[in-house]
């Protein structure tokens, strides 16, 4: 009894080493906090180990010296209430014990006070926008979507090392920083989560909460939303790119000088080709998922856009249903607001894209001044 | 003490002993307890093989990385009905088909308190039944919410969200009636000599069940019947741009949900506390202990709901109480653990396939309780909430928990109920076959979902592709060993040896012990004197 | 109108749903005006 207690014992410990190993386990820490959490796992793990030997070995070696057929006899015992008592006691202080350390680290996840940086999080329907509203890089603004191209996911090409984990704007911070996330939401429930840092927060819409972490190892730290929000759940991911202090800095200015360049583009008139040319690249990153690449969408969730009477009517009418999507009943549908993922450029060019392209032949171009007109 | 011996014991094929009719309108019309036992069995199982193709659309789609079989809209649609037809369509039912044959047997009662309702109790769930199915075929399918329901996402889904909704309310319906029944029957209608101290366990879980659904059940259509008004009628519950909250559906869903978990498991326990004494040849060690730990189980459930919500944004006062009243309920569950292995401690134990199953109940339930100690703790749940491991964790308790103990139950009472044995060998491969292809399917999403895999998605990235096929392959494997199971009753009801008086040497309730294999059609008419 | 025993328990149970379904729904309804 007692070897084959210690047996399972030696056993089990070899298993906990090998548990330490990549995919088995929780992804590797890259915040005190994710270490705290491997900590508190592993912990739990061993007095799980303790209850798995003590309550099977019991369990097990009754099945093997108590059968009938070995012809043991059953005895009649059935109560006892000193034994019931120590092991309603014995359980109940053990999860006193472990409740403390526990505590201290629930606390600890929660204090998102005097960040060095904020930054809110909008999980959108089925993406994730980033605004830097607090400290170094204020201002910064930008939508992140899910770069992996639709051929790998349809089987057509191979897929690549970051499949499903690739975004076009990664979120950048600094290394050793205390960041606060706020996290909010444009339509349904999100989440959005970096296990590297133990960081997770659901996306509520109308309200905002919070949570923090500070990296503490530079690196890409990869993840994907963690709460079912419609069709795309699984294509929304999210990348979080952490630099050294000065790698930050330069980048904060390069955001900047991008941002400043777009605001002097729109003001700009472009061609035909060039809107289409554009138009393509925005209509494969944010509509061929509902309208599909053939533009005949998926009906009648999805409606077409080739032959659309809204594709092929009055610009301001097409203007002002992707600037503010569509609304039923008082809330948002699937077709989101764009004009709050995409600047004037990009919605002038998809637009103008869908207008000339399949079966549409409207010949008609919009400007990024005509969408500005249009912006309340 | 007189034992009640029917002179005409006979199986049922008799339509013209059988309230007059046969055929089909015996079925329809029946007030007796063993035929609604009986509908509500075959019901289950049908609805097992239902929800079981809809997990086995899941799991092919997800045996390798891309967009193979079907699209991620059909795919969430798949994830809800997989969860709705398998909690409310198979495991809740199986159940009631148990409370049915067994109670009035178990009590020395004739039928249930109320025999025309529990009539009505059935006959809704074909019907709701097929409201969920309809819902694939109406514009934009069934709905894609996940069983869950959450608002504002079920504000988007097509007119298949109110057939679902629908079907929750006459599920629903079904559920409280049925309880009404049950709780009336035990608490006015045992035979005299038949104290609630003296029941088998099996009466005292369901009495206590039945409770939890009359207090949750009206809980869950509160929700849904506030979606259907946020939905069609203008009213803001869970939309903040009219003032309201997300999270109020969360709070509501989940106050009905977590009970709804221990309503799922409390009748199993009572199936095993039944099970595992017969084939130990011992009583059940503390049965005062097990009534006191299923009570202390019930009331707690209502005090923990919020851990399935750790991370909506709650204080952290709020995540702390519920932490700590969530691992307070390991201490009861933990008791009645210890309670069934004392029962087999030194008892004489043979392993035919009932004490097959609920061994393997006894430690699989267990490992499920284990993962659910690991969740309960809110730094940990941070990192797991809304991953495999979640998956993992309550496809332990509820298949390797729940139906292990149905077919437990099946097995054992088949004898009782048919008059026939079933095929022992048979019976013993199909628990090894299930029993290794349960684990193959679930183990490995454990993992998964320490590596960051989330919930609900129909493509994920590379990292996971080694635990997703190893589970598909086990999954498959399990499904495919249910048709066994069919097999098995099929050919045990057909053509099975005819059963002894006493097929299980240990069994000591009373419809082991005062009535004869197979039961007659009327029982205990009039009551036994059991003083 | 002379009701069972068994009548009695049920609609006290049958009250409880009832109370506990429309009271809810009122309660918010309620706190969201």
């Amino acid at each position: 009894m007692m070897l084959k207690k210690l047996v399972l014992g030696v056993l089990g410990i070899a298993l906990c080493g090998l548990a330490m190993a990549a995919e088995w386990n929780l992804q590797p820490a890259a915040s005190k906090l994710a270490a705290d959490i491997h900590w508190l796992h592993e912990a739990v793990m061993v007095l799980v180990l303790v209850l798995f030997v003590g309550v099977f070995g019991f369990m097990f070696w009754s099945c093997y010296a108590h059968r009938k057929s070995v012809g043991h006899k059953a005895e009649q015992f059935h109560e006892n209430t000193t034994v019931e008592i120590l092991w309603t006691v014995i359980p109940a202080i053990i999860l006193v014990v472990i409740a403390w350390p526990v505590t201290k680290v629930v606390i600890a996840q929660k204090d998102t006070s005097s960040p060095d940086l904020t930054i809110k999080v909008t999980g959108m329907q089925w993406k994730w926008g980033y605004d830097y509203v607090k400290g170094e890089g204020e201002g910064i603004s930008f939508v992140s979507t899910l770069a992996t191209p639709r051929e790998q996911i349809d089987g057509g090409a191979p897929k690549g090392e970051h499949y499903l984990l690739e975004v076009d704007n990664e979120l950048v911070v600094p290394l050793g920083k205390k960041v606060r996330v706020l996290t909010t939401a444009a339509d349904v429930v999100h989440s959005w989560w970096v296990p590297a840092f133990g960081a997770k927060q659901d996306a509520i819409p109308g309200f905002i909460r919070d949570i923090w972490f500070r990296a503490d190892k530079p690196g890409t730290y990869r993840s994907q939303c963690v709460e079912l929000c419609g069709k795309d759940h699984g294509f929304m991911p999210i990348v979080v790119r952490v630099v050294p202090q000065e790698e930050y800095s330069k980048w904060v200015g390069e955001r900047k000088a991008l941002l400043a360049k777009a605001a002097d583009d729109e003001n700009k008139a472009y061609t035909l080709d060039q809107l289409k040319a554009r138009g393509e690249k925005v209509y494969a990153a944010n509509c061929v998922a509902c309208h599909q690449a053939s533009g005949k969408g998926v009906p009648p969730a999805f409606p077409p856009l080739d032959g659309s009477k809204v594709v092929l009517g009055p610009k301001a009418g097409q203007i002002d249903t992707v600037l503010n999507g569509v609304v039923k009943g008082g809330t948002p549908t699937a077709m989101a607001a764009f004009g709050k993922q995409l600047n004037n450029v990009e919605l002038a060019a998809v637009i103008t894209f869908t207008r000339n392209n399949w079966g549409n032949k409207t010949g008609e171009i919009v400007q990024p001044a005509d969408i500005k007109a249009r912006r309340k | 003490m007189s034992a009640v011996v029917d002179t005409h014991a006979h199986g049922h094929d008799h339509g013209d002993h059988h309230g007059g009719y046969g055929g089909i309108m015996r079925w329809v019309t029946t007030t007796n307890h063993k035929d609604i036992g009986t509908m509500y069995l075959w019901f289950s199982f049908i609805m097992f093989m239902v929800g079981g193709v809809m997990a086995l659309v899941i799991r092919a789609e997800l045996f390798s990385p891309g967009l193979q079989i079907v699209n991620p809209d059909f795919f969430n649609q798949m994830t809800t009905m997989h969860g709705l037809i398998m909690v409310f369509g198979a495991i809740m039912p199986v159940f009631v088909g148990f409370a049915n044959w067994l109670i009035p047997m178990q009590i020395g009662a004739p039928d249930m308190a109320f025999a025309r309702m529990n009539n009505w109790s059935f006959w809704i769930l074909p019907f709701a039944g097929a409201l969920l199915i309809i819902s694939f075929f109406t514009p934009g399918g069934a709905p894609g919410v996940g069983w869950t329901l959450y608002a504002p996402l079920t504000v988007q889904m097509g007119i298949g969200m109110d057939l679902t909704i629908f079907a929750v309310h006459l599920l629903g319906m079904s559920s409280i009636m049925g309880s009404i029944n049950i709780i009336t029957t035990i608490l006015n209608m045992r035979a005299p000599g038949m104290t609630l101290m003296r029941m088998p366990l099996f009466c005292w879980t369901w009495l206590i069940t039945a409770y939890l659904l009359v207090a949750t059940m009206p809980v869950l259509a509160g929700a849904v019947t506030m979606t259907l008004t946020d939905r069609h009628f203008g009213t803001s519950f869970f939309n903040a741009a009219g003032g309201g909250d997300p999270v109020l559906y969360q709070h509501i869903f989940w106050f009905f949900g977590h009970p709804e978990v221990y309503i799922i498991a409390l009748p199993g326990f009572g199936v095993i506390s039944q099970v595992i004494p017969a084939f130990s040849r011992k009583p059940l060690f503390g049965y005062a202990s097990m009534v006191y730990a299923t009570s202390a189980i019930a009331i707690l459930s209502f005090l923990v709901w919020a851990h399935h919500m750790y991370t909506v944004g709650m204080p952290v006062t709020g995540q702390l109480f519920f932490m700590y009243a969530t691992t307070l309920i390991a201490v009861p569950t933990g008791v009645k653990v210890f309670n069934w292995v004392a029962t087999m401690w030194k008892g004489s134990l043979t392993f035919e396939t009932p004490m097959l199953f609920a061994c393997g109940f006894l430690f699989l339930f267990t490992l499920g309780g284990f993962t659910g100690l690991v969740l309960s703790l809110v730094p940990i749940d941070i990192q797991l909430h809304d991953t495999y491991y979640v998956v993992a964790h309550f496809h332990y308790v509820m298949v390797a928990g729940a139906l292990f103990a149905a077919f437990a139950g099946i097995y054992f009472w088949l004898p009782k109920w048919t008059g026939r044995m079933y095929d022992e060998k048979l019976g013993q491969i199909h628990f090894w076959l299930t029993m290794i292809f349960f684990n193959v399917a679930f183990f490995v999403q454990h993992f998964a979902g320490l590596a960051g895999m989330p919930r609900r998605i129909p493509d994920y990235p590379l990292q996971f592709e080694t635990w997703n096929k190893i589970s598909s392959i086990g999954a498959f494997g399990f499904g495919l060993s249910q048709l066994l199971f069919l097999y098995i009753v099929l050919k045990c009801i057909r053509s099975g040896e005819k059963a002894p008086q006493k097929p299980w040497e240990g069994a000591d309730s009373l419809e082991w012990t005062h009535l004869p294999t197979p039961v007659p059609y009327h029982t205990f008419d009039p009551q036994p004197d059991l003083r | 109108m002379v009701l069972s025993r068994n009548a009695k328990t049920g609609l006290i149970l049958a009250s409880i749903a009832a109370a506990w379904f429309v009271g809810l729904i009122i309660k918010y309804w309620v706190m969201g005006r």
